[in-house]
This record gives structure tokens, C-alpha cells and sequence, in this order.
């Protein structure tokens, strides 16, 4: 009779909001529990999600970019799609949103340490990695792996998310970062070229080597080909997957990709364990 | 289902099962979640349960198909996020279990490990034998009952509906039982499912009668100062189940679908729960207005792996 009810979202106030692309699509959402016990019962890894409720509007799954190495505060990137996306961009700082989570796995944490990592993200797609980059940086687990290769790429500069983080990171010098654009842009002084023809170009090493990657799927489609032409087997490839969600519990039904639930199995797979799937994401 | 008083009287006359299963008593085709009120930096919300919820109730009639289906919705609510909302009307609700002494024309749940007498989901279990009801304790809910009711346990009524059974036959179309999901592997990309999924209109009349089929969707439904957050049965046979806010659908065509419910039913969550997500009742059988027949679809995929 005690154990709570998972449909209740905790509460939490928006405390900054931060507009990333030029056209004000993404917006990050800085929020903190209303009721600091919360943190003891939403302890998250890299990779986790949670249900986001604009009351009203209604609930939708949203990746944690955050780092559980920050403070305590939660951060979502949220790119504006749909009917709650488009309300939580209408909300204010201040205001009371609910938080329901963590769900899903995590980054394979434990594979990942004494390996070199390989970021590659496209657009909206550098939230969930920006979550394991930042813990992967954070003082006590710099030093479980070892090269850090970060490639993001957006459409145009005005599309690129987390210039800020993206700034702090070009200064660290134990990583390697390369931001490109698709198209030549005025104003634009960086590399230009897709994300997959930069990857090739920069071509990491895949011994010992683990790539992860998230991104709109014509991007993953042609990076999938050049990380394995680098080498890169399926197991050694870890990307997150979208689906539509109400419960994220596994129970509303929708979310499977065959027997596998995207809520509750994933949203983090192997290419190898998508490879035995049906492709029906 | 509907309400019964003792006034009423009780004819089994030509009963062979209710048009609906018995999984919206647990699990109600609406039904508030929560409530929220106020804006902004006042918002608020609560859980709530609709009136219907925790009240004591006897299910009497549910026959064994239905009754094992509870078993099949256990697994998927009971897990570890349990549903509060199904697991209290399931608590405060008894289900007395009627044996089927007259198999229906569509029923075939002996096909997929179940029978006229299953006792599985039952906490009473009746049977109609020689003009009277006879009944037994299943689990101690139902001895509970039967002791408060004054009903003397009738240990000897699951003889006679042994002895019953044998002389009755048995509700199967020689589907081949026991090879799920091991039949279905590898099916996924079958051209079979290119011809099977022809008729389906995909009007998702099977998935509401299912008794097993558990989908919802999750809406906050606004009216002045504040709303409800609800839940209502959903289908996978509908395009916007699936539907992503950025336009895709990862399953856009009714063949994705169609392939989807069948594949679920009888790989997915046998492999997920170890129990088969179809129970024999057979309403998807006798409802569905283009005769899309599960057993049917069962035979061939089965029969094509032998083949």
C-alpha cells in the first residue's frame, strides 16, 4: 500500500531559461524540486529520461542533459515539436512544472571506463550525450578513461545548442572537440561539412574505442557506415532512441520495438543489440 | 457485467459470456489519475481516484478464458512500477469464476493453454452442474467470501466438473499450442503479413474486446481553474498510437500494425512475461466485421514454420 504512486510527478520550479538555437526552438529548462527530498528518490545516470507535465498540455519523455556530477539541478534541452513541448516554451521562470523519473537504462557506464570515447552528435541530439560527456569530465571520472573526441555538427551555427558548453569545452585540453556546420555561413569561421564526412575526416581510432552517438537518423544511417569503415564493431556503437511514450513505465504499450520496450530497455542500445531488432523505430 | 441484486433472480439459461471482458472493472475504459488546479507559480496537483475505485465488489459469471486474462493484466501492472489505480479495484474485487459446461461456437481456449474449467485467476470457482451451482475456494479472498456468505465449500463439485469435462468438448481448432513465441521467431519480416493484413480495416474493434489488451493514452482533459488528468483504453491499431510530434511513424501502415498486435499477443510478451497474451475467448473472432481471425492467423504462422 506504500509504495507511491508512479503516475505522480514531483513538483519543481523552472529557475532559468536558456534560448540555444537563433530561432528559439530549443530552449534549455534549468529546474530544481520544490521539495529537496526529491533528489533521494530521483537518483539518474547519463542516458535516463524523465516525463516532463505541463499540466494542461499534458506529459512527454525528455532526456536529461544534465550531469549527475552537478549541483543539484535537473536540466532538459527541449526542442519545441509538439503540444507539451510548445506549452513548456510558453512557460515563464518561476513556474511549476512536474517531474516524473529516472526511466530507462543508462549509458553503459561500466564499459565505458579505460576506453577512448568517441562523441558524435548532430543537432538536438548532443542532450543525452552532453549528460555522459559532463560526467565523463567531471573530476573524479576523467581519469577512468582515456581520449575524449567529441564531433557535433548542426545545420548552421544559428542551430548549434550548447554554445556556451560547447566553448567550455574547446578549452579543456583532454578533449578534443570539432563543431561544424552543414553549409558556409556568413559570419561562420569554423569547419563546414556533415558530421559523418567530418568523422571520416578526423577518423578516431577504433581500438580499444567506443562511439556514441545521437542525431537526426539520416545522420546516425551515414555515421553507422564511416565508424564502421573506421572499424568501429556494433558492439563497440551506443546510440539513444525517440519513441513515442505516455507511461514510461512500460505499461501504456506503445513504446515497444519488438519484445524490447524504448521506456524500460532502452533508450540506450548497441548497434549490435538494434542489428537483432526489428526495424520498426 | 452489469449490477445484480438478489431481487433479480439468477438464469444461466444460454449464457456464454459477457460482450465485454471483465477488464474494465479493474482496469476502466476512463478514469482519473490526478487532479491539478491553479497556474504558473500556483499550480498544483493530487492523485485522485475515481468513486468506482476500492469498492468491495463480487464478480460472478467470469468465466475461465476472462479470469485467466487477469493473470496476463497482473504481470503487466503489478510489475516494478505497480499501478496503484488497477491493483486496488483488483484487490477489493472477488471473482467468482462460472466453468464453461457448454463451450461457445468461437472459443478456442484450450488452444492456447487454458479450459472450460481453468481455475487460474479465479478466487471462487462455480460451475453449473446437474441444475445447481456448485463452488470452491480458489485462493483464501474467495474462502473469505464463501465463509462471510455462509456458503458451505464444496469440495466435491470440482469432481463432478472433472467428470463433466470429460464427457464435453473440448473448446480448440486445433490451433498448435505451446510454441509460442519459439513459432513466431524470426516471422517479423514474413511476406505472410503482406496478404494477412488485407482485410484489417483497423478500426481496433479486437482491442477493445480483448480482455488481455491493456494500452492507454494519457490526456489532461481542462476545464475553468483546473482538470484531470485521465486515462482511456488506447489501440495499436490507430495511427496516432505511435505517432511521434515530429511527423514520424515508426509503424505508418496497417500492415505495421496488424503485424504488431499479432506479434505482441504471441512473441512479444510471452517472451517479456512468459505468458501467451491471448486467452481463447474468442471476441475478436466473432466481432471483427471483416472475419480477421486470430486462429487463423495463428495457423498459418505456425503451419508455415513446419512447412
Amino acid at each position: 500500500m506504500s509504495s507511491p504512486n508512479p503516475y505522480l510527478p514531483f513538483p519543481a520550479v523552472i529557475e532559468e531559461i536558456i534560448p540555444e538555437t537563433d530561432s528559439g526552438d530549443v530552449k534549455t529548462f534549468r529546474v530544481r524540486f520544490q521539495d529537496a527530498a526529491c533528489w533521494e528518490r530521483f537518483r539518474y545516470l547519463p542516458g535516463q529520461f524523465a516525463e516532463l507535465s505541463v499540466f494542461g498540455a499534458g506529459e512527454a519523455p525528455i532526456s536529461i542533459t544534465s550531469s549527475p556530477t552537478q549541483e543539484e539541478i535537473l536540466e532538459f534541452a527541449v526542442k519545441r515539436m509538439g503540444r507539451v513541448t510548445t506549452a513548456l516554451h510558453h512557460a515563464e521562470p518561476g513556474a511549476v512544472i512536474g517531474v516524473r523519473g529516472p526511466y530507462g537504462n543508462t549509458f553503459p557506464l561500466a564499459e565505458l571506463r579505460g576506453r577512448h570515447l568517441v562523441f558524435i552528435g548532430g543537432g538536438i541530439g548532443l542532450a543525452p550525450l552532453r549528460s555522459l560527456i559532463n560526467y565523463v569530465l567531471a573530476p573524479g571520472h576523467r581519469g577512468d578513461h582515456g581520449d575524449v573526441v567529441i564531433i557535433y555538427g548542426a545545420r548552421s551555427p544559428g542551430d548549434l545548442v550548447f554554445k556556451w558548453e560547447l566553448d567550455r569545452w574547446q578549452t579543456r585540453e583532454d578533449v578534443q572537440l570539432y563543431v561544424t556546420v552543414d553549409r558556409e555561413h556568413e559570419g561562420w569561421h569554423g569547419r563546414v561539412g556533415f558530421v559523418p564526412a567530418v568523422l571520416e575526416e578526423v577518423a578516431p581510432s577504433s581500438r580499444n574505442a567506443v562511439a556514441i552517438t545521437c542525431g537526426p537518423p539520416i545522420m546516425i544511417k551515414f555515421v553507422l557506415q564511416v565508424l564502421e569503415r573506421l572499424g568501429f564493431a556494433p558492439s563497440q556503437i551506443v546510440t539513444t532512441l525517440e519513441m513515442r511514450m505516455k507511461c514510461g513505465i512500460g505499461k501504456c504499450g506503445r513504446c515497444n520495438i519488438g519484445d524490447k520496450y524504448v521506456c524500460r530497455d532502452g533508450p540506450v542500445f548497441t548497434y549490435e543489440q538494434l542489428k537483432a531488432m526489428p526495424a520498426e523505430y | 457485467m452489469v449490477p445484480w441484486s438478489a431481487e433479480d433472480g439468477l438464469d444461466l439459461e444460454g449464457y456464454r459470456n459477457t460482450l465485454l471482458p471483465p477488464k474494465e472493472i479493474f482496469f476502466p475504459r476512463w478514469e482519473p489519475m490526478l487532479r491539478y488546479s491553479g497556474w504558473g507559480r500556483n499550480l498544483r496537483w493530487e492523485e485522485v481516484r475515481a468513486p468506482s475505485a476500492g469498492r468491495p465488489a463480487v464478480l460472478f459469471g467470469v468465466r475461465p478464458c476472462d479470469a485467466r486474462s487477469l493473470t496476463v493484466l497482473d504481470a503487466v501492472f503489478q510489475d516494478d512500477h505497480p499501478d496503484p489505480y488497477y491493483l486496488q479495484r483488483r484487490r477489493a474485487v472477488v471473482v467468482v469464476v462460472l466453468a464453461c459446461t457448454t463451450p461457445g461456437r468461437s472459443c478456442f481456449c484450450a488452444d492456447v493453454g487454458g479450459g472450460p474449467a481453468d481455475e487460474r485467476g479465479a478466487d471462487v470457482m462455480a460451475a453449473e452442474l446437474e441444475g445447481e451451482i456448485r463452488m470452491w475456494p480458489v485462493t483464501d479472498k474467495g474462502a473469505q467470501l464463501l465463509a462471510e456468505t455462509g456458503w458451505e465449500p464444496d469440495p466435491g463439485g470440482r469432481e463432478l466438473l472433472e467428470q463433466h469435462m470429460q464427457r464435453t468438448p473440448t473448446p480448440a481448432h486445433g490451433v498448435p499450442a505451446g510454441r509460442y513465441p519459439e513459432a513466431l521467431e524470426g516471422r517479423f519480416e514474413d511476406p505472410v503479413w503482406d496478404r494477412l493484413h488485407l482485410p484489417c480495416l483497423g478500426c481496433a474493434s479486437c482491442t477493445y474486446l480483448c480482455p488481455t489488451c491493456h494500452c492507454f493514452d494519457v490526456a489532461d482533459e481542462t476545464s475553468d481553474g483546473g482538470g484531470l488528468r485521465v486515462r482511456g483504453w488506447d489501440s495499436c491499431m490507430f495511427a496516432l498510437y505511435t505517432l511521434h510530434a515530429s511527423g514520424h511513424n515508426p509503424r505508418p501502415s496497417v500492415k505495421e500494425r496488424f503485424r504488431n498486435r499479432f506479434m505482441h499477443k504471441l512473441s512479444y510478451f510471452p517472451k517479456r512475461y512468459g505468458l501467451l497474451a491471448c486467452v481463447g475467448c474468442g471476441r475478436c473472432v466473432e466481432h471483427c466485421p471483416v472475419n480477421v481471425d486470430v486462429r487463423e492467423v495463428m495457423k498459418e504462422l505456425v503451419s508455415d514454420v513446419q512447412s
